[in-house]
């Protein structure tokens, strides 16, 4: 079982600071609110989509091993948008196996400096051949999907909007968030198209960013306890990583993510969890749609009744439908008390780590004035392109009874 | 039919393949791509009209793609079932600006050389083939 002790962010948002600058600068935080010695720290996991793609560092493992001054072993582990997840999954392994007892993750992506034209491009690198020749971007396909959800559910263009507003007013509360300010409908629905339906404030922005968390094996809590120390502490319930297929049009629907269900599926049972026991949620929102099917993949509404969520306060709430742990009744947590990737930002590698950060921190009550109360159950769902990986995570309060 | 550069997991063909669990796609893979097992049945769709699910316009695209670039999600049936490629639509698919096509709409596939520039775009030229099908409205 691993336990995270520590966490560690830079602000999101256009940087100065290099790749490798940024991956530094969340891993130091990290290191300096714990009470390990980096010496003492047994491998480094290193999570970047595209920093040699970019422009930046390539291998940036042993740029930060050697920076940070870590002597355990360094790796990359690579998953696209969900190597953030992917990189923790690596660090959980490490330490499950016995092989580790202090492992360092830290996740960073540096992607300003080239321009939307150009950022888009390299990250459109990562989708099928087949996809990327005709000119495929990720707005491109949230635009595709967004129009077959609005024409075969009774959402709205107005319910995606609605996704918007409330990630950036939540965001509001979140110092490292990209935006600090709060948005109307009228602002989602009048800025520009970028891919027809779906407008320039329905996406997550470009952004500079780095997020760290360290983590310990049962028998290294166990002694740091004993020593006095007191630091606020979260439990790895569970993490289960699933894929799709590469080309998004080789499956059934794009309305709904294999391997967000699987994932799910495999996490939630591993924790022993239901959706009802879940009291923070964190999605990978890269598009507003895609919070509304990322919800019913994850078993708070059924297929196609995701919309319900932004229209909650005039719902009574029936039932319509259970199964595999989950309720589909629309019984949910809160969700995204960070802002999300939509106004938290989206640093592709650094992401999945933000969202496990939001949640130790909701768990340890360390969140400022954006803490849930009495939060002991988080779930975050991390993804790779549109679905190709999925990367569901658990984290719970040691030695809470459900 | 084009000549496909090197096996880059994207043909530039329109065949439609079966694997031997009933799953359709346009693949040109080892096995399909849904669940592995072997790919054992073809049928080119190349002179076939396919009905547009779901349609957009990309609007801001990256270096070597036109802008505006409509793409739809285009869905072909077939004799046990359906299947479905994502792609570029015709110029004429959008008119002042607007997309004029919709769910439902009939296309029919237009093969085109080329589909970007390859000197501006990211990937090498050599990284895979630059050639395909785009769908153009049926009147």
């Amino acid at each position: 079982m691993a336990y995270v002790v520590s966490t560690g962010m830079t602000g999101f948002g256009d940087r100065d600071e290099s790749l490798g600058e940024l991956m530094a600068l969340a891993a130091n935080h990290c290191i300096e609110n714990s009470d390990v010695d980096r010496n003492g720290i047994d491998g480094l996991v290193a999570s970047n989509a595209l920093g040699g793609e970019m422009g930046m560092q390539t291998g940036v493992q042993n740029y930060l091993s050697s920076r940070l001054g870590i002597n355990g072993y360094s790796r990359r582990v690579g998953q696209t948008s969900a190597g953030g997840a992917a990189a923790f999954k690596e660090g959980c392994s490490l330490v499950d196996s016995g092989k580790d007892d202090v492992v360092l993750v830290v996740g960073g992506e540096k992607m300003t400096h080239l321009g939307t034209s150009r950022s888009s491009d390299v990250i459109s690198s990562v989708i099928h051949p087949d996809e990327y020749r005709h000119g495929l971007t990720m707005p491109a396909f949230a635009g595709l999907v967004a129009d077959l959800y609005i024409n075969e559910t009774d959402a709205t263009r107005k319910d995606l909007a609605r996704v918007a507003v409330e990630n950036h007013g939540k965001a509001l509360r979140n110092p490292d968030a990209q935006f600090g300010k709060d948005l109307s409908e009228e602002d989602v629905l009048n800025s520009p198209l970028v891919a027809d339906p779906l407008r320039l404030y329905d996406f997550c922005p470009t952004t500079d960013g780095a997020a760290a968390v360290l983590m310990v094996s049962d028998d290294r809590l166990r002694e740091d306890l004993e020593s006095g120390a007191s630091h606020g502490v979260s439990r790895v319930a569970a993490v289960a990583g699933t894929n799709d297929t590469h080309a998004v049009h080789d499956r059934d629907t794009p309305l709904s993510l294999k391997a967000v269900r699987e994932s799910r599926r495999d996490a939630y049972q591993e924790a022993g969890i239901s959706t009802e026991d879940i009291d923070v949620l964190e999605l990978h929102d890269m598009f507003t749609a895609l919070e509304l099917i990322q919800l019913e993949d994850l078993g708070f509404y059924n297929h196609g009744k995701g919309w319900r969520y932004v229209r909650r306060e005039e719902d009574n709430g029936s039932s319509d439908g259970s199964s595999d742990g989950t309720t589909g009744d629309g019984d949910v947590p809160v969700i995204n008390p960070s802002g999300g990737l939509k106004a938290r930002g989206h640093p592709l590698a650094a992401t999945g780590l933000a969202q496990i950060v939001e949640l130790h921190r909701q768990i340890t009550n360390e969140a400022g004035e954006r803490t849930v109360n009495d939060a002991s159950v988080g779930v975050a769902c991390n993804l790779a392109g549109y679905g190709n990986a999925a990367i569901t995570t658990v984290m719970d309060e040691p030695g809470v009874e459900r | 039919m084009s000549p496909d550069v090197g096996n880059d997991g994207g043909s530039q063909e329109l065949v439609a393949r079966k694997c031997d669990e009933g799953h359709y796609s346009f693949t040109d893979q080892d096995a399909c791509p849904r669940c592995g097992t072997e790919l054992s049945m073809e049928k080119d769709l190349s002179d076939t009209s396919g009905k547009v699910v779901a349609a957009t316009v990309s609007r801001a695209t990256p270096d070597g793609v036109r802008t505006p670039n409509p793409l739809a999600t285009v869905e072909f049936n077939l004799e046990e079932g359906t299947v479905t490629k994502t792609g570029q639509l015709t110029e004429n698919a959008v008119r002042e600006g607007e997309l004029v096509v919709e769910s439902g709409d009939l296309v029919e596939p237009v093969y085109v050389e080329q589909l970007r520039d390859t000197g501006e775009s990211f990937k090498h030229e050599e990284s895979q083939g630059w050639g395909g099908y785009r769908f153009c409205p049926v009147n």
